[in-house]
């Protein structure tokens, strides 16, 4: 996380001079709303993973705003693991339609803005994200973000659970907290449920 | 791919919309959380549209009424129900819709609502005939309310006749001519502070038989051991009380002053059942055929009481009253009369507490005099054991009867037996004692049993360690209840009496004997510690009707079982919530709530576990 703070630093000199469109990015963020998002890959690899689906969802205090959504599908890229596809479901065919690489970074940029992000393991998606968004705009994604890893990790700390004993399974958070799963493994389904997830470990004092 | 958003819209009234009607639904709706007893819509606000539960549950309140804090709760809204069309509908909310516990809702905007109702009549319509169907269950639900009332008629003057109180000195001529003056059957005399009763057939016997001269003073020959009841008791329990003694009416007090006679054919009037049909016919049996037929007479009555709604409570005082005099007759039968002051037949378990209605099984044991010397001992108790089998008593899984000869023991090999269960406290003792300490005397000599309770009662409230491990065993079995207090289901369906029964009983039971109760029913025993201000009021009313609530259920389900043809050792507790209607579901899932916060009590007051 350092490193990226370091890298923002840089963006940020590069945009000014650059004098980028996408300079309010870099603003700091003034609302209250903030951005679930997900992607799926063909990789759990950063560096050979290619994005296939981007889903993102609005969060405004309890309330996960699911009526204001991303959800895209890119066009398929050029290798598609076998291994991934039982994962994901997304077939070649399911890819055909979809939106080549740049125009889906765009709208996801759009769509999100300066908004804080949300996201489980967050920090795996902002890797292949800015791997795939530094050749097109010479910056990674600026926003501030929070891991529901992290904060269930402290909210089972500050209950009294011993380290290797709390699961920071994506199933096993949502099962403690008792949030229904929703579409496990497409994009749009697990930025939802870790919306709900952020919503409730926000609202609730402990883990009981 | 519109499955991720994860609304089911396969449920009515979502599935009477067409494809474009439904993805125009999966785009507009919103999620929401809300923690416990969060006011989702309050009334006179404008609600945002329709709610659709996807976990949790709400409760719809009259705020009208909420001056007293609470409000009149309507209906209590769970998983997949969904509320607010009407207020969305109407524009404005006309009550307050409050989250019961930490809930999850989808949310689909007004705006939408209304496109969808406009541009789908039928979905329109759905809407409009649910609310009817939403006022029609509140009405049935008050009907069945006024069934119970009736069942719960009180004593009060409307039911008992006015006692006839016989001047001093009357002798027998005069008595009976005032009786037949009177047009009553029975009289009452006054010796100093206490009363007595005198019948006709005293009067009978006291002239024909005891051939007494008809001018001696009717004093006499009365029964100055009354049976009675408190004014404003309910006339339920002066029937059990006529059913379990055998006598046909009994005195009414009112604050330890005579206040009027009730007569069984009075209280019949009343009842619909036919109880005493069946309590006079175990009564006149004099072979265990009769008794077969009497006891075959008790099914039935067990389905009219749960037919015509009688509070739990009461269909298991009446059947534990008949039992207990089904089972004191035959063993009467079986035991030669000889024996009889020598020995004492108790039952133990469910039995013993008087809360079997559907015979599950039978646990008995037999306390004997030190030194009782009886050869044929077991082979007579085996045929007892039998023959209560014939009767509809199924064997003890666990051999809890008099044929298995552990449980035939004199009086001081039993209180031993019970020291070394205390001080030995493995799981096997543990149960022993359980099962013992709900015993309660049927037939024979009862002074034997009552020997042996005292002196458990006492040994038992020192014992501090003992009991705090007799606690324990409380939270064996875990609540079926969630995080979000929900209740868990599971394909096998839930275990009530593992998980609610169990624990009340065993929770009030540990209390009881730290408290030295006597009283073995549950109920009394929960009525006993809150006078003793151990259990608060509170906990303990909530208790008492969550047991009800539970046993309710249970009997319900053991009902259908029989129907369906199983037998005694086929049936289980195991109950299908998905297959309950909402409020059943929902008077469920507080009661265990109930035993949950029992459970917490009593794991503060005894220091159980850790986790608390």
């Amino acid at each position: 996380m350092l490193k990226r703070r370091l890298r923002r630093i840089k963006d940020v000199w590069k945009v000014r001079q650059l004098k980028s469109s996408w300079m309010y990015l870099f603003n700091r963020y003034q609302g209250e709303e903030l951005v679930s998002l997900d992607i799926e890959t063909t990789s759990l690899d950063v560096a050979k993973a290619q994005i296939l689906s981007i889903a993102a969802v609005v969060i405004r205090g309890n309330r996960v705003m699911s009526s204001n959504k991303l959800s895209v599908t890119l066009a398929s890229p050029n290798e598609l693991p076998k291994a991934s596809v039982k994962i994901h479901k997304l077939r070649r065919m399911d890819l055909n339609e979809g939106l080549p690489l740049e125009e889906a970074l765009k709208k996801m940029l759009k769509f999100v803005g300066n908004r804080p992000i949300v996201g489980y393991n967050i920090a795996y998606d902002l890797a292949v994200l800015d791997r795939h968004l530094r050749p097109l705009y010479e910056f990674g994604l600026p926003n501030s973000c929070v891991d529901v890893m992290d904060l269930y990790r402290n909210k089972a700390r500050l209950s009294g659970g011993a380290e290797y004993q709390i699961n920071l399974s994506f199933e096993a958070i949502a099962k403690t907290l008792d949030v229904p799963i929703l579409g496990r493994h497409t994009a749009l389904g697990d930025a939802i449920t870790t919306a709900i997830m952020y919503v409730r470990l926000k609202s609730s004092a402990s883990l009981s | 791919m519109q499955i991720s958003s994860g609304f089911n819209t396969d449920v009515l009234p979502f599935n009477l919309l067409n494809e474009d009607e439904r993805s125009l639904l999966q785009d507009n709706f919103d999620i929401v959380y809300y923690q416990a007893s969060e006011v989702i819509i309050k009334t006179g606000d404008a609600p945002e549209g329709l709610y659709i539960i996807l976990k949790g549950c709400v409760s719809e309140l009259d705020v009208q009424s909420s001056d007293v804090n609470h409000g009149h709760t309507f209906v209590h809204y769970t998983n997949d129900d969904y509320f607010g069309a009407w207020s969305a509908l109407r524009g404005t909310a006309i009550h307050d819709f409050v989250a019961d516990e930490e809930t999850i809702c989808y949310l689909l905007p007004t705006k939408i609502l209304l496109d969808l109702i406009y541009r789908n009549p039928s979905f329109g319509d759905f809407f409009n005939k649910d609310l009817s169907l939403q006022k029609q269950l509140l009405a049935q639900r008050g009907d069945s309310l006024n069934m119970t009332e009736f069942m719960l008629a009180r004593i009060d003057s409307s039911c008992m006749r006015e006692a006839a109180l016989l001047p001093n000195g009357t002798d027998l001529e005069g008595a009976t001519a005032y009786m037949s003056d009177q047009q009553v059957d029975c009289v009452l005399v006054q010796r100093g502070s206490r009363y007595g009763i005198v019948t006709r057939t005293d009067l009978l016997n006291a002239i024909v038989l005891d051939k007494l001269p008809v001018t001696t003073d009717a004093q006499a020959i009365a029964n100055y051991r009354l049976i009675t009841v408190e004014s404003g008791d309910y006339l339920f329990n002066a029937l059990v009380l006529m059913t379990a003694n055998q006598i046909d009416r009994v005195v009414v007090m009112k604050d330890s002053k005579l206040h009027g006679i009730i007569d069984l054919a009075d209280t019949l009037s009343y009842f619909s059942s036919h109880s005493h049909v069946v309590g006079l016919r175990i009564e006149r049996a004099t072979n265990i055929e009769q008794l077969k037929a009497a006891a075959g007479d008790m099914g039935d009555l067990i389905r009219s009481l749960y037919s015509q709604g009688v509070k739990i409570r009461f269909a298991m005082d009446l059947l534990a009253a008949l039992n207990n005099r089904l089972m004191s007759k035959l063993f009467n039968i079986v035991v030669p009369e000889s024996l009889l002051p020598h020995v004492c037949l108790v039952v133990m378990g469910s039995e013993g507490r008087g809360e079997q209605v559907i015979r599950i099984d039978q646990d008995n044991g037999l306390i004997m005099r030190d030194g009782l010397d009886w050869p044929e001992c077991h082979q007579t108790l085996e045929v007892y054991s039998q023959a209560l089998v014939d009767l509809g008593y199924p064997e003890c899984p666990g051999r809890v009867m008099v044929s298995n000869p552990f449980w035939v023991q004199p009086i001081s090999e039993w209180t031993q037996r019970m020291r070394d269960w205390v001080a030995k406290a493995d799981s096997d003792s543990l149960l022993n004692l359980a099962i013992s300490i709900d015993a309660h005397p049927v037939a024979g000599n009862k002074a034997l049993f009552k020997t042996s309770r005292n002196w458990l009662l006492k040994e038992l409230k020192q014992q501090e360690r003992f009991l705090s491990l007799f606690a324990e065993v409380t939270l064996v079995f875990e609540t079926p209840l969630n995080f979000l207090g929900g209740i868990r289901d599971r394909a096998s369906g839930i275990d009530v009496k593992k998980g609610g029964i169990f624990p009340i009983v065993h929770g009030v039971r540990v209390l009881s004997m730290q408290y030295q109760v006597a009283e073995t029913n549950t109920y009394k025993r929960i009525e006993t510690l809150i006078k003793l201000g151990v259990l608060p009021q509170r906990l303990g009313s909530e208790l008492k009707d969550s047991f009800s609530l539970l046993q309710w259920f249970r009997l319900a389900h053991h009902l259908k079982q029989q129907e369906s043809g199983c037998s005694a050792k086929e049936i289980n507790n195991d109950i299908n919530v998905s297959a309950l209607d909402r409020l059943d579901k929902d008077l469920l899932r507080q009661s265990f709530q109930v035993v949950k916060d029992f459970k917490k009590h009593l794991s503060l007051r005894y220091r159980l576990g850790t986790g608390l």
